[in-house]
This record gives C-alpha cells, structure tokens and sequence, in this order.
C-alpha cells in the first residue's frame, strides 16, 4: 500500500529521476497534457502518470466536479518559493485543481465534494487539503494532489483504476457517471457531561441493492471531540471498529466493511466543542 | 486513509484481470483525453507570485532530500 503520509521521501528517492533544476525525471520520460472530458481543461503531467490522471479527472468531472481554465497545473520545472530545492511539481507528479476555490490557507477553505479527496487518495495520491488542518504548522494546501508511489505503484493504480473506473466493475456501480451521491448528516445530541451515542442505518457493499460504497466522516470544532465509530452487520454483528481524537476544526474518514448494515457513534467533546457526523454513500 | 486504499489482493486482482503494462499513452483510444505537449502552445503554470513560501510538503521534501 502507498504511504500516502511518506514525507521522508522525495519523487528522486522514489525513483522518478531528477527534479528541478535539470527536471530530467519528467524530461526523459516526457510529458503528456491530460484534459478533462467534460471541460477541455488540460494538465501536463510524467507520461508515465497520464492514464492514471486521466482516469481520474474524468471520473472527477463525470460526477459533478469540473476544473476550470487558468486555475489548474501541472508540470513546473521550478524551485520551492525562496529555495534551491526542487519543487514537487517538477516531476510532473503532482497537479493543482481549481486553485482559487481551493486555495494555500488557514483555516482550509475547498469547494471540492467531500469524495473528491477519496477518489484521489485510493489511486495513491495525497491531497494537501489534510495538511495542518489544524493550523498549527501552517496551512492546509487544498488544490494540491500528488501521486506518492513509485513508477511501479503508478502502473499498478492505472490498473486498478482501469478495473474499477472503466471496466465492467464501473458499469455496474456507475460510480464515475454520477454526479450526485447522498450524503446523510447524523444527528448527535450531547449530554450534559459532553457524552453522546448515535446510530445510523449505514449499508454498503455487500448484499445491498443500493449502496456499493459508504464513509463515515466525523469532525469537531471549537474543540476535541473523541469519537469510537462501530459497524455493525444486519444481526447487530461488530465488523470494524475505529476511535478517532479529532482536534479541533479537523475531520476523519472511516470506509465501511462491505456488508454493513448499521453504524454506532460513541464518544465525548471537549467543554464548548460541536461534534459533527455524516453518511456518505456511493449508489450503484 | 489507510482505510480508502486498496488492499494488495484488489491490487493483484486489477492488475490480473486487466493485464495493464505501461506503453506510451499518447492518443490510447482506451483512455482518451491524453495528448502530447504542443511546443508551440504555453502550458498552464501558477503566476510567478504563486507559493511565495513553502508548504507543509515542500518543508518535508527539503529535509528528506537533505539526507
């Protein structure tokens, strides 16, 4: 699995080549201009990349999100801003999406779809909008995406993402076709110890004619909010269970198992913080 | 995000059922949208004023490329 959280590693030591200054890595490769179906808009990125980028900006803007003109970017043969080191977008690995509405600030501001990120993130790459979502190191960098694998980890997501975005797989769960997925807020009443318990009928995979796949996402704000989310199956069965310490302003997403049928919240928030849950589901 | 990505065996099964090996991607009628960069057409870049410091991710990038 790609380490979608591998900072210690640079795209040279992962085996792209050179980056700036020579850009070497992209530059014997070559590059190729992807465009989205939907709004011509096109990025250059490492040709060894494209499909997987194609692949994924066209099921970007075949649900509903389209990258606009003159606010999206590839390949840059640059320096990071005000140094001699080489920048990520200069091995054609990385792009920025609609820069304005998902601009490099304190606290995070996206207009990006909450499966958007997901569908980056399970083909390897990493989404700058989850970096210092708290705020105590900087700022969350929300139009960046960036591919976090090795040459052999970009085939084999281009496959996966062939299999699941374009094949017989896709045609029956129509996941790049949809452009609106149901997204259920679940209601969270807090005690007045700041204790709460909540349930919601969650299905996903499985045996359901509906559901292919669903998230829990939690989040707190104006404070901590400790949370242990259970799925359980259609006899009350736990399946998974995952606790989360969400700080402040942040947000965590859980998939569920295939087969689940009920979700449970548990959990505590912090004197003054609001707790907030909802259900994500992607329709067959 | 441990839990949105694959696991190996989806990884292996992909791979397996669609037999993907890496060609040039250029004009693939499988995946289309792909073209070659035009030398005569300016690519999209962030204004020069873009980024005028570096992110989480840059600061990181520095020191794993300082080791």
């Amino acid at each position: 699995m790609i380490d979608l959280d591998d900072d210690a590693h640079t795209a040279a030591q992962r085996g792209w080549g050179a980056g700036w200054p020579s850009c070497d890595g992209a530059g014997v490769a070559g590059l190729a201009v992807v465009r989205g179906p939907v709004s011509g808009v096109g990025v250059s990125v490492h040709r060894r990349l494209a499909r997987l980028v194609a692949l994924l900006i066209a099921a970007t803007e075949e649900r509903g999100y389209l990258l606009r003109a003159g606010e999206c970017w590839g390949y840059v043969c640059r320096a990071i801003a005000g140094t001699s080191a080489p920048g990520h977008h200069s091995w054609g690995l990385a792009v920025d999406i609609n820069a304005l509405s998902n601009p490099y600030r304190f606290p995070r501001c996206t207009d990006l779809p909450t499966w958007t990120p997901l569908l980056w993130n399970r083909y390897g790459f990493a989404w700058g909008g989850n970096d210092n979502e708290d705020g105590q190191n900087g700022k969350a960098d929300s139009m960046h995406f960036e591919f976090m694998g090795t040459p052999a980890d970009a085939d084999a997501m281009t496959a996966l993402a062939l299999f699941e975005l374009t094949g017989p797989l896709a045609e029956s769960v129509s996941a790049s076709r949809r452009k609106d997925d149901p997204v259920a807020v679940i209601p969270i009443n807090l005690g007045s110890d700041g204790t709460f318990r909540s349930a919601v009928m969650a299905e996903a995979g499985g045996d359901s004619i509906v559901v292919a796949r669903a998230w829990i996402t939690v989040a707190s704000t104006w404070g901590r909010t400790a949370y242990t989310v259970t799925a359980l199956d259609g006899v009350g069965r736990p399946m998974t269970q995952q606790r989360f310490d969400v700080p402040n302003n942040a947000t965590r997403v859980m998939e569920l198992p295939s087969g689940c049928k009920l979700v449970t919240l548990e959990g505590k928030a912090d004197p003054n913080a609001i707790p907030a849950a909802a259900l994500i589901s992607l329709n067959r | 995000m441990a839990n949105v990505q694959p696991s190996d065996a989806e990884v292996a099964e992909a791979v397996a059922r669609t037999g993907y090996v890496y060609t040039d991607p250029i004009g693939d009628p499988v995946v289309p949208g792909i073209s070659a960069v035009d030398p005569d057409r300016v690519l999209d870049v962030p204004p020069p004023t873009w980024g005028v410091e570096p992110t989480r991710r840059d600061q990181a990038a520095m020191a794993a490329g300082a080791r």
